[in-house]
């Protein structure tokens, strides 16, 4: 179908039409949004934080007195005192440790859990059209991948992280307490660490980034192969996917082990510095202990004060870059959020000036024009919806729906027939507001169709607004029923039982669990007559006053197409609708066909009508005649 | 290993600098002991870096293996007996080996830690047996400990993954759907749902926060009792003459140290069950039997082949429920076979593309019975691609002919003609995603318009045309009657392209049933009751 043809266009040149990243300053502001809304627990984290670490440090501090104890010939109790401190102190920082990482974890995690559910709402509320030019991968990357990323960094490595800087922080004021020139020989390693980071950073941003890359292409690879494997051994071309895959792998491997050396010479240089620095307090405990101005004890406590920043500094260092990875992804979050804001803002100018023009044109001169194959209503006096001198374009200059005046009555079921890419599904999509036309103007139920079905999601009042049934059939995983209830959250069991019966779908009687079975995805796998049926029943459901319905069942048998042919009639009874035919059985109960060419309307009227006028309809149904006649006996 | 023994020195050398430099206040001393720290330091680092790095190179290269195996078995021509889920293997294939593979991270870390261990005791004997002792004594003991706490930490953590995947699954789930959701007006219903899953989700990770932040709490306790027990024996030794200060440092160091080598062996068991898990699904894919049965595989391979006067195919059997008479098809003829039931059509056409064993005698290609051939044999005189059929993410011209020129009668019967005009850079156009972002008239095309790009002599096509409009299906059909020197089974229900065959022969399931039929003016039709 030609309608879709542009989001491939945009796949293929990505760069022009993927959903916003927002910038840095975007991105901090919303999380200092999130985190001022925590602030209490924020405060209350912090201090606990800050008092475990200094119970923390109480150990080398007590270990060195004891160590004094010693050198300076005191008593058993000292050391029995001290030894009873320490364990104080121990238990202290355990305790206090426990509940600063559970208080750390939940503004963490609930921060995290309130940015993926803004993220997903507002993924869903982005204009179809803008979805559509993005393509889904683009958002399906965003709320699984980026999620995963930046859940990663906040749950695995932010909690250690902080909790390392505090240590880090409090251990160089330790020292500085048992003399400054402690502290001040402990930031000797320093220089070395921040050269060290600044080069492994340069270096492995690229390199980690092509891993990652590398890695998701291998994953994308397996995924290829064992989804399609059928088809691949059908082919015969089980070697050269298994070559593909190898390929992949080794190229993922040899990447890796590339960011491993530049890992592995940027820890020795760690390393080098951590000597440094332990070299450097232990010549200055030489040097004070020499000149009596500290104790043995204070230059053993200095000593292993510095032995116990070893492992935060490790941390802190290391996992620099998973901090820089989750920012990327947060920033791609953000974008999603702010994305939906401004789309907004510009659908909402675009509707109400849309508005505007149809009532000053549209409304007061129904196009019963002089236009050929005239598309007006057959019956009924009000039109639920209503083309007027629509064109469209997806780039401009290339309209596929070119001044189609078409106005379907109140109870009306119109067919569209064509062929692909004369602008049926453009017509549709048009109709149900997803497509904002060139020229001409839209209007369903006498509003502007985005609006209408806006204003439903807020009022869950029944018989109001229109719904599509789209060519794409989709099983949400989940229960049967979960699965329904996203047409009708509140519908009882029993409707949803009864709008399964009135889609013919008895099936669903003989499910293991009912209603409760899992179905879609990692579930009951619902043939595709099924699904539709069901895609049907959420109809039903939703009980819209006007319905788009788009649907092109496959692998269904001959029975199961007569079938469908009478749920679709059920649902769509009392209904008005637009049918997308697919098969002209679909379109020879309709009450009106219309015939589009070209993105062009060139016949219209009722079946019988356009039979006997042997046009361009009447070739069509012949040819389907002749085939069906083959069955139909 | 060395790294770690080297790491356990650290403190050592610390007790040694205070006992024999700042002690005696001796700036000689202070040199030489630098000097040793820094060539422990040097060892340390070497050692760690060649350690990671082959053990990097171990992992991956293990992985890659395991991985490959598990492509292989899942392309493996005969077939799998029990199918499994494409998500299922999936994981095989990527989690469950890298797991296995894991084995390799596992032992140099333990390895390490026993070393860490095994250092501290030893030099805390060299400087006091009772202090050493202590530490061996201690070990298990801890080690005991930490195992019994680690086991429900993992429950904890694997029901939290379970969730979270679970919540991340939705969010693809109903965004993938969003197409749907949009044409119903759902987007709320859809993100209340969501809502839900991510707090289920957010209760499971705080559990899980809680019991690892308990599991360390209760390890530093542990190791803090520890500490203050050896603190204050080796101080009171210290006091009473028997060991130096020197060596007090050391052994309290050497007792701080050991807490981190000892917590992470008390996950061993944990690690090795996880592992134990991942290598039992991986071995039970791999041992998967087959769908055909090795006997029926070598009797005619190489016998058969496509000859240039072949493709003429017989089918007569049951497929499913539905039973059909024997059915021909030649060069050059279009057959039509009805199956009202789809999933006998299905059935139908996985034998004939060699997915399912074929009875014996039901399929005879070229006077050979298929059910004698290996399924490689079979699928080089028969293409019969399932109706699903996937595409590949590369570009669409590799995707119609990988390997030969492209045929522009085939591309026009197919359609892809017309779907290439759409496309923005025509057949160099790079699908992604498996072409799932094309629609799925675009997609059945180019699958239409592959098969037809096949050199195999006989030609199964399972409703072809589902996808398109009626009058693009017009067009197919007519194309597909004009395709030359061909063998053409269509299984279909479509009257459209039944219009076009010379043949259409429709099976009825249960008893004789007497639909009478008038076909075309060109087609010869029968019916063949069960």
């Amino acid at each position: 179908m030609s309608a879709h043809a542009p989001s491939v266009a945009d796949r293929a040149a990505p760069a022009h039409e993927i959903l916003p990243v927002a910038t840095t300053a975007a991105t901090n502001a919303a999380l200092w949004r999130m985190l001022t809304r925590r602030r209490w627990l924020f405060a209350g984290t912090v201090a606990v934080l800050l008092a475990g670490s200094v119970a923390g440090l109480a150990t080398p501090a007590l270990l060195g007195a004891l160590v004094n104890v010693v050198a300076e010939g005191g008593e058993t109790s000292d050391l029995v005192r001290y030894a009873l401190l320490l364990l104080g102190a121990g238990v202290l920082s355990a305790g206090l440790g426990y509940l600063g990482q559970t208080l750390l974890a939940r503004i963490c995690e609930g921060a995290l859990a309130d940015l993926r559910e803004d993220v997903l709402a507002s993924a869903l509320d982005l204009p179809l059209e803008q979805v559509e030019r993005a393509g889904v991968g683009d958002v399906v990357a965003r709320v699984s991948g980026d999620v995963d990323a930046v859940s990663e960094a906040i749950s695995g490595v932010l909690p250690a992280v902080t909790s390392a800087a505090f240590t880090i922080v409090l251990t160089l004021v330790g020292l500085g307490a048992l003399d400054w020139r402690f502290a001040l020989a402990a930031i000797a390693a320093a220089p070395l660490q921040v050269v060290s980071l600044r080069w492994f950073l340069r270096r492995s941003g690229p390199v980690y980034r092509e891993v990652r890359v590398a890695e998701a292409q291998r994953t994308e690879q397996v995924i290829e192969t064992v989804a399609g494997a059928t088809t691949v051994t059908t082919l015969g071309h089980g070697d050269r996917h298994e070559t593909l895959v190898a390929r992949s792998s080794l190229r993922a491997i040899d990447l890796s082990l590339t960011g491993i050396g530049l890992l592995t010479r940027f820890y020795n240089r760690l390393n080098v510095a951590e000597l440094i620095g332990l070299g450097a307090v232990l010549a200055v405990g030489f040097w004070l202990v020499s000149g009596d101005a500290v104790t043995v004890g204070a230059a053993t406590a200095a000593a292993l004060y510095f032995h116990r920043l070893f492992g935060p500094i490790g941390t802190v260092l290391g996992e620099f870059d998973e901090i820089q990875k989750a920012g990327a992804g947060l920033a791609r979050l953000v974008g999603v959020t702010t994305a939906t804001a401004t789309a907004g803002t510009a659908e909402g100018d675009a509707l109400s000036a849309e508005g505007d023009r149809i009532s000053a044109g549209g409304d007061e001169n129904p196009a019963q024009g002089d236009r050929p194959g005239p598309a007006a209503t057959s019956r009924g006096t009000r039109s639920a919806v209503a083309l007027r001198g629509v064109t469209f374009a997806y780039t401009p200059g290339r309209d596929v729906v070119t001044e189609v005046d078409l106005d379907v009555a109140e109870g009306e079921h119109v067919a569209l027939v064509g062929a692909s890419g004369a602008g049926k599904t453009s017509v549709a999509k048009l109709a149900m507001g997803i497509h904002r036309p060139t020229r001409g103007a839209v209007r369903v139920l006498g509003e502007a169709p985005g609006r209408r079905r806006r204003a439903m999601n807020d009022s869950p009042g029944r018989r109001h607004g229109a719904a599509m049934v789209s060519q794409e059939v989709h099983v949400f995983s989940g229960t049967l029923a979960e699965d329904l209830r996203l047409a009708a959250p509140d519908a009882s069991d029993a409707e949803l039982t009864a709008a399964l019966d009135a889609v013919e779908a008895h099936w669903a009687h003989d499910l293991p669990d009912g209603l409760a079975t899992v179905v879609g995805a990692g579930g009951l796998d619902l043939s595709p007559d099924r699904a539709q049926q069901l895609a049907l029943a959420r109809i039903v459901l939703l009980d819209p006053a006007v319905v788009v319905l788009d649907e092109a069942t496959a692998e269904v048998g001959t029975d199961g197409a007569a079938a469908l042919d009478r749920a679709a009639r059920a649902a769509l009874s009392g209904r008005t609708a637009v049918v997308i035919a697919h098969r002209l059985s679909q379109a020879r109960t309709a009450d009106r066909v219309v015939v589009m060419e070209a993105g062009r309307i060139v016949e219209s009227g009722t079946h019988d009508a356009l039979c006997e006028a042997g046009g361009r309809y009447a070739q069509l149904w012949a040819a389907w005649e002749r085939g069906a006649g083959d069955r139909r006996g | 290993m060395v790294h770690q023994v080297a790491e356990a020195l650290v403190p050592v050398l610390i007790g040694v600098v205070v006992d024999r430099a700042i002690m005696p206040r001796d700036g000689a001393a202070l040199g030489l002991w630098l000097g040793v720290l820094a060539a422990v330091f040097l060892v340390l680092t070497m050692a760690w870096r060649i350690g990671m790095r082959s053990t990097v190179r171990a992992f991956s290269f293990a992985a890659h293996d395991l991985r490959q195996l598990t492509v292989a078995r899942v392309l493996d021509q005969r077939g799998m007996a029990h199918r499994r889920a494409a998500g299922e293997t999936l994981t095989i294939a990527s989690s469950d080996t890298n797991r296995v593979a894991g084995i390799a991270w596992l032992v140099t870390g333990q390895l390490g830690a026993l070393a860490a261990i095994g250092t501290t005791a030893v030099s805390l004997l060299l400087v006091s047996v009772p202090l050493g002792v202590a530490v061996l004594v201690a070990t298990p003991v801890m080690l005991l400990v930490m195992h019994r706490l680690s086991v429900p930490l993992e429950a904890r953590s694997e029901a939290e993954q379970e969730t979270a995947a679970r919540a991340g699954g939705l969010a693809t789930d109903l965004v993938t759907g969003l197409r749907v959701l949009k044409g119903l007006g759902a987007e709320q219903a859809a993100s209340d749902r969501y809502r839900r899953a991510s707090r289920g989700s957010l209760a499971a990770a705080l559990r899980a926060v809680r019991s690892r932040a308990a599991y360390q709490a209760v390890s530093e306790v542990l190791s803090v009792v520890f500490l203050a027990v050896v603190a204050l024996f080796a101080g009171r030794m210290a006091l009473a003459g028997q060991i130096t200060v020197g060596e007090l440092v050391a052994v309290v160091g050497l007792a701080q140290f050991v807490q981190e080598p000892m917590s992470r062996t008390g996950f061993l068991g944990v690690e090795l069950a996880q592992k134990r898990a991942s290598a039992r699904r991986l071995l039970r894919l791999l041992g998967e039997p087959t769908v055909h049965s090795s006997a029926a595989r070598p009797v005619h391979t190489g016998a058969a082949g496509a000859t240039p006067s072949g493709g003429s195919m017989t089918v007569a059997g049951t497929f499913g429920g539905s039973a059909l008479g024997p059915v021909t098809v030649r060069r050059g003829q279009v057959v039509g076979i009805v199956l009202p039931d789809a999933g006998d059509a299905a059935a139908l056409v996985d034998v004939l593309g060699c997915r399912a064993p074929a009875p014996p005698g039901a399929v005879v290609v070229d006077g050979t019975d298929l059910s004698t051939l290996d399924p490689a044999t079979g699928r080089t005189l028969v293409f019969a691609a399932r109706h699903d059929a996937s595409l590949f993410s590369t570009t669409v011209r590799d995707n119609l002919a990988p390997d030969g020129p492209l045929d522009p009668r085939a591309l026009d019967a197919s359609g892809t003609t017309e779907v290439l005009g759409h496309l923005p850079d025509g057949l160099d156009t790079h699908l992604t995603g498996r072409g799932q972002y094309l629609s799925g008239g675009q997609r059945q095309r180019l699958v239409l318009g592959r098969a037809l790009h096949r050199p195999e002599p006989v030609l199964v096509l399972h409703d072809p045309t589902t996808a398109v409009d009626t009058v693009t299906e017009a067009r197919i059909a007519a194309g597909l009657r004009d395709l030359p020197d061909r063998a053409l089974l269509l299984v279909t229900t479509s009257p459209t392209l039944l219009a076009v065959c010379d043949h259409v022969v429709v099976a009825v399931s249960g008893a004789a049933g007497g639909t009478g039929l008038d076909g075309s003016s060109d087609a010869d039709v029968e019916l063949v009751a069960s």
